[in-house]
């Protein structure tokens, strides 16, 4: 049944998963017999990027490994990308399993597979009408850890580091005050009057405390189109020219080095193996049309958006780009999006103002132009995305730049439509 | 004129996008040249609500709504001397549970009420979520729901409209939210106030009319919250 079953792989299509998971539902239990070992990525924010980064440390030192599409990230992902790797008699061409998973389902998947190690990158509010609540989405991670020999977590996010009493085992990685100011964990990011600054109200400092960490980002220095980081890999000193800016994406380096140092890889050979690493699928993707360049910038919440209003769209020191630059924001609100798009109320958007000249579209086109609108910044609403695409690119100057700023849908339908105008690598490449 | 707006637990209940609904009112008094100021309410900070005009509770994890409740239920009697005195308030989702007599958790454990409202919420297992409009007499109200509550209205308790589509107060006797004095309770988030400027408009006028000011407000364009609410009405609940 199997063997029929891998007749069915595709590209990235978890198809054959969900053929699997109804036909054989103990398919993920048997698992642990065929890898040396497995490696989960959880938490809400940089899941995929992580991954690719973990895939390209282990593979460095000649792992061969398995590990899920972009996104692909429920247990029928994770099953159709085993079945991609077995040969025709179902045995296995690969020792070690790494695999991004969804927050609903890291108890289940845990449990099946029995992980070497889960990484937690970071709980922040997302998809809540999935959900329901934040603390709800650490109760189901903290349910999965026991079943993993090592937790690998960020000491940085309250949340996360508080699920190290629920690990037979746990590590963790962080970063110096100066660069963790930057990322503000989800009790401050709401805490913080971050829409009132003409209010006399208060802001009142989270407490956060010192933990223990084997892996520390000692400096992250914004480059031309990436980050130079140093890093402390218990006690050695790493150098890392990072393709990707972003001090969410130094914490997923850091992550990635704490699982290569882990798994005893090199360190040099895992240095390497990250400064190769390219941005993931419409994770600050730059795509390049004739003369212009559009950069797309993957949202999917609060925590996210404002990472990305910090490096790329609000013009301060860090940023590459800055005023004028045009900006198409595209938000869906189909299942995978998120029904609800309350959350755009709950970006710093007033940051935007005087920076470029925006579009919006998507199914929710209008809701983001209100909450432009709110922050006193005008923009223009072009629901087709096709056409949105079209002013956009009409509206960047030979030479010039533009981003992109979708939620997930959104980015699927845009990548699709980019890729009449150039050659772009399919998903999960 | 000068407006207050207060804001119930920032830090504690926020979870909903809470803050459209907050920058929506100051944005629309600054639009009309009102002078605003803003005061975020903190668990155990000393504070007067017959002072202010406009008074916002938002929603939050079920936490936060632990602590939220024994602080506002050390307020009650100074909240009922606001609500006499017409003192405007707009509690959406947790804030609103904790505005009827009392709120029993999924787990079973009971959290005091400021008994504003006189209405039971009983935590369940299921959630009620989705997109919502409701019927109300300022017109219908489009957003989004999201609890675990279920909130049931005593006879003499007017809702504060009835579901056109979604859930409401329990998802089962088409009520949805309450209204007492100047006090408004609803689960519509989504934001509320940004995609329903008639409503806005109408606390606003509550709160001005309060303060012996002009309520024949300027109109402003809202023709950005009528197509998004065109569109979230076609979306699936």
């Amino acid at each position: 049944m199997l063997l029929w079953a891998t007749r069915l792989r595709g590209g990235g299509s978890a198809l054959p998963g969900l053929v699997v998971e109804k036909i054989a539902p103990s398919f993920l239990e048997n698992c642990p017999d065929h890898f040396d070992m497995t490696v989960l990525v959880a938490g809400t924010n940089g899941k995929t990027t992580t991954t690719k980064m973990m895939r390209s440390v282990l593979e460095s030192d000649g792992r061969q490994v398995v590990t899920n599409a972009a996104g692909s990230n429920m247990p029928r992902g994770i099953i159709s990308a085993i079945i991609a790797r077995m040969d025709w008699q179902g045995n296995l061409q690969a020792d070690l399993g790494l695999f991004e998973i969804d927050e609903g389902f890291v108890g289940h998947v845990a449990k099946g597979l029995e992980p070497r190690a889960i990484t937690v990158l970071n709980l922040l509010r997302d998809q809540l009408d999935r959900y329901g609540e934040l603390n709800r989405t650490a109760q189901l991670i903290a349910d999965a850890l026991p079943h993993a020999e090592t937790a690998i977590l960020n000491a940085d996010d309250p949340l996360v580091a508080e699920l190290g009493e629920n690990a037979a085992h746990s590590i963790y990685f962080g970063a110096d005050e100066h660069i963790r100011s930057q990322v503000p964990h989800d009790g401050a990011l709401h805490q913080a009057d971050i829409h009132q600054a003409d209010a006399t109200g208060d802001v009142r400092e989270m407490e956060s405390e010192e933990t223990d960490t084997l892996v520390r980002v000692r400096s992250a220095e914004a480059g031309e189109s990436g980050q130079h980081l140093e890093l402390d890999v218990a006690g050695d000193a790493w150098s890392v020219d990072l393709q990707m800016a972003g001090v969410f994406n130094a914490y997923n380096a850091a992550a990635a080095a704490t699982l290569g140092y882990t798994l005893q890889v090199p360190g040099e050979t895992a240095a390497k193996a990250l400064e190769s690493v390219a941005p993931a699928f419409g994770r600050s993707e730059r795509i390049q049309i004739g003369e212009k360049q559009v950069t797309l910038l993957l949202v999917k919440n609060p925590a996210g958006f404002n990472q990305i209003i910090d490096t790329y769209l609000s013009g301060s020191s860090s940023s590459p780009g800055g005023s004028g630059i045009p900006t198409l924001i595209s938000i869906n609100d189909n299942y995978a999006d998120g029904r609800d798009v309350s959350w755009l109320w709950d970006v710093n958007i007033e940051k935007l103002a005087g920076t470029g000249e925006f579009i919006t579209s998507g199914i929710r086109g209008y809701d983001m132009a209100l909450r432009l609108h709110y922050a006193e910044i005008a923009s223009q609403t072009e629901l087709e995305p096709e056409v949105a695409l079209e002013t956009l690119l009409e509206r960047i100057p030979e030479g010039g730049e533009g981003y992109i700023v979708p939620t997930y849908t959104a980015m699927l339908q845009l990548r699709k439509l980019l890729s009449k105008y150039a050659s772009l690598p399919e998903a999960g490449e | 004129m000068k407006l207050t707006i207060t804001h119930l637990y920032p830090a504690e209940l926020n979870i909903y996008g809470d803050w459209g609904n907050i920058i929506t009112l100051r944005k629309r008094l600054k639009w009309r040249g009102d002078t605003v100021e803003y005061q975020p309410i903190h668990i155990g900070d000393d504070y007067d609500f017959t002072q202010t005009d406009i008074v916002f509770g938002g929603g939050g994890q079920d936490k936060g709504q632990i602590a939220a409740a024994d602080d506002l239920a050390e307020r009650a009697p100074n909240i009922h001397r606001a609500v006499e005195e017409g003192v405007v308030f707009l509690t959406v989702c947790g804030t609103f549970q904790l505005f009827g007599n009392s709120f029993t958790t999924a787990t079973g454990s009971e959290l005091p009420g400021v008994g504003v409202f006189d209405a039971e919420t009983a935590g369940s297992q299921e959630r009620l979520t989705g997109n919502m409009a409701i019927q109300t007499r300022w017109g219908e109200l489009v957003g989004f729901e999201n609890h675990g509550g279920k909130t049931y209205l005593s006879a003499g308790q007017s809702a504060l409209g009835r579901v056109v589509y979604g859930n409401g107060n329990n998802g089962e006797d088409r009520f949805e939210g309450a209204i007492d004095k100047n006090v408004f309770g609803t689960y519509l988030h989504g934001p509320l106030l940004p995609k329903n400027p008639h409503f806005t408009d109408e606390l606003l006028k509550r709160a001005i009319e309060r303060r012996g000011g002009d309520t024949a407000l300027e109109p402003l364009d809202d023709s950005l919250a009528e197509r998004a609410v065109e569109v979230a009405k076609q979306r699936p609940q």
